[in-house]
């Protein structure tokens, strides 16, 4: 059985908003302005950008509810799918900070369950399907995407629930500063000057169903492959397998591909493996494409969630947005995102993910005409 | 059903210390710089699998599944950033990664599908096995693995997971080389979606052949739901946690795979999971 999969909505909690028409508002605008996050280490004060959503974890739920809409929670055929990089690790560290604050020999972690999101989530809404918890790190919630589109696709389950989640934490926030991976002004994906990550935190949930309904988006397909080149960058080989087998999953050319969300991190060697990866699919025509992370932060394992709502809300206002903050062309990429909105005039658009451990995944979606 | 063409396994139970895991690595001749134990243990039982198994296949889709994939990374993590004021080091931090186990195994053994972490409480491996029913036909060989590391100090791991201050603790790698096109497959298994109501179970526990073994999750051991007389429960073992259910798997395999076999569990959640395999020649 091969059934058509389509997105019957999508929400999310951010630092953009939580409505769709605001997030989409926010993509149009200018460069927006990060919060800070303050840590110590090694006895020096650290200030980098952070792009904060407060209460992540409280407002999931409603959320997940608001985008299933009227769909039957109570049927064993809707499945949760629940990406996330850092599954949890908040909470064991607020608990964690709190004991020591109140002057208890206490040790980080206890009853450790990488799916206990997941699992809270499916009895908060009262689901009765199968649930999974996905961690790729940053491709988590768009592979959560893609295995609830298999499921769907092939018959398993009617209805699916894909959530991205990741909430701002100590471990992640000083890993990416060890790793010298973020910047301490602003995230410049494809630019000459891209020095770096700024984090961010969200939840975003999207419905996907074998039936249309009211939907405008079809989920053609996808691919996730793993690339074993390195643990951290990705190559421009795997991306262009990644994207190619995902275009052969979907059954498009990538002639008929119209824009691209690209995975664009800012930072240097992601970037580069990208635009080479595109433009070894593409050749010299590749297609208008962006990076979102300018205007919510890199929210890691929640942001193939995140992004591929907002995208959707973008183009569904009519335009593909700008890579905010885009200035100076880097020669080494040879293509660059763009500069200022184009209009979306409909078609079949790419969404590029990739995570530490050598995981990458495409996607794509088809806008539908009117019901 | 998916075919079972290999399997492997790293049991230990924990002592004092740390066993030496990369030493065990090396006399496989497998030597990996800046990996976490985690890692480690995981590499172990996976190239055991190989090494029973043959080849997986470079197109092989690689799911490991753990409740709680580097806790030893995270528990130091944690303990650096937060009582030290001292970030992780690089390797820390980009080790705490879930599904960096499987990243070093693809390296390892040349595989290039799709590389997942899973995690679900008391059906880690069972969910693997849907995911991977699901998109097998696109994936015609897989790597499936269910990882449960050690942490140290036992007394503290102990109180982490509320057990007994005397309770003994394993770590276990088991990992399953699964291929549709294997003409002698070892068995066959097939996961029947987590179910809400023991009554969906029930139905397909009857339809099961008589003489059928069925192996419980240690959870479900002392409080069994009443099972058809026409099944033979086998008894228990000592590997309690996440691990359970994949050694219950190895265990059959082990033994020859000589009938019908399956195993019931029930997570926190209070869903059921039945995985039921029968003999490949069937």
């Amino acid at each position: 059985m091969t059934r058509a999969v389509y997105l019957r909505g999508a929400q999310a909690h951010c630092a953009a908003g939580v409505d769709a028409g605001a997030i989409a508002a926010t993509c149009r605008a200018a460069t927006p302005a990060p919060a800070d996050v303050r840590f110590r280490s090694l006895g020096n004060e650290i200030v980098l950008p952070y792009f904060r959503a407060a209460g992540v974890e409280a407002a999931t739920p409603a959320l997940a509810a608001r985008a299933l809409g009227d769909a039957d929670r109570g049927t064993p055929r809707l499945g949760l799918y629940f990406g996330s990089s850092s599954a949890g690790i908040a909470a064991h560290e607020r608990a964690y900070v709190e004991a020591r604050a109140a002057g208890r020999d206490d040790f980080p972690i206890h009853s450790p369950d990488q799916s206990r999101s997941a699992r809270r989530l499916h009895d908060t809404l009262g689901l009765r399907g199968p649930y999974y918890t996905l961690s790729t790190a940053c491709s988590s919630a768009a592979n959560a995407l893609l295995y609830a589109s298999f499921a769907l696709r092939d018959g398993v389950l009617d209805e699916a629930l894909a959530v991205g989640v990741e909430e701002e934490n100590q471990v992640s926030q000083q890993g990416f500063f060890s790793m010298m991976l973020a910047t301490r002004t602003r995230s410049r994906p494809f630019d000459a000057r891209r020095d770096g990550i700024v984090l961010g935190e969200c939840a975003a949930a999207l419905h996907l169903s074998a039936t249309r309904g009211a939907a405008r988006w079809q989920l053609l397909g996808g691919a996730s492959l793993c690339d074993v080149s390195h643990p951290t960058n990705p190559s421009p080989q795997r991306i262009a397998d990644t994207i190619v087998a995902a275009l052969a999953d979907a059954g498009v050319a990538p002639r008929e591909v119209a824009a691209i969300k690209a995975h664009g991190t800012g930072t240097r060697a992601n970037d580069l493996a990208e635009a080479l990866g595109l433009r070894q699919v593409f050749g010299d025509t590749v297609p208008p494409f962006t990076s979102l992370k300018p205007v919510f932060g890199h929210t890691l394992g929640a942001c193939g969630a995140l992004e591929t709502a907002a995208f959707v809300a973008c183009l569904e206002r009519g335009f593909v947005p700008a890579t905010a903050g885009f200035e100076e062309e880097d020669d080494e990429l040879g293509i660059a995102p763009l500069r200022a909105p184009a209009p979306w005039r409909g078609g079949i658009v790419l969404l590029n993910y990739f995570g530490f451990g050598g995981n990458n995944c495409s996607l794509l979606l088809r806008e539908l005409p009117p019901c | 059903m998916l075919n079972i063409a290999g399997f492997g396994r790293h049991v230990g139970a924990l002592g004092a210390a740390p066993e030496d895991l990369r030493a065990q690595l090396l006399a496989l001749g497998v030597s990996v710089r800046r990996v976490n134990r985690f890692i480690e243990l995981a590499l172990l039982g996976a190239l055991r699998c190989r090494a029973n198994g043959g080849d997986i296949g470079a197109d092989a889709a690689l799911y490991a599944a753990a409740e709680t994939p580097m806790l030893n990374d995270c528990v130091k993590a944690l303990r650096s950033t937060i009582a030290e004021q001292r970030p992780p080091t690089p390797f820390e931090f980009m080790n705490i990664s879930g599904n960096m186990a499987g990243f070093y195994i693809a390296q390892q053994l040349g595989i290039g599908g799709p590389q997942l972490a899973v995690a679900r409480r008391h059906g880690g491996l069972e969910a693997g096995f849907e995911l991977l029913g699901i998109s097998h036909r696109s994936h015609r060989r897989a790597l499936l693995g269910c990882v449960d590391e050690g942490v140290w100090p036992l007394d503290e791991q102990r109180e982490r997971l509320g057990l007994a201050a005397d309770a003994t603790l394993y770590e276990s790698s088991h990992w399953f080389h699964i291929d549709a096109d294997c003409a002698t497959p070892l068995a066959r298994v097939a996961a029947l979606l987590p179910q809400a109501e023991y009554g969906a179970i029930e139905t397909e526990l009857r339809a099961l052949p008589g003489g059928t073994r069925i192996a419980l999750h240690p959870r479900l051991e002392r409080d069994a739901p009443p099972l058809p007389a026409t099944l033979e429960r086998l008894p228990g073992h000592d590997l309690r946690g996440q691990g359970a259910c994949a050694e219950a798997l190895y265990r059959y395999l082990d033994s020859g795979a000589a009938g019908p076999w399956c195993h019931l569990s029930r997570g926190e959640d209070g869903l059921w999971s039945l995985l039921r395999a029968q003999p490949g020649a069937s």
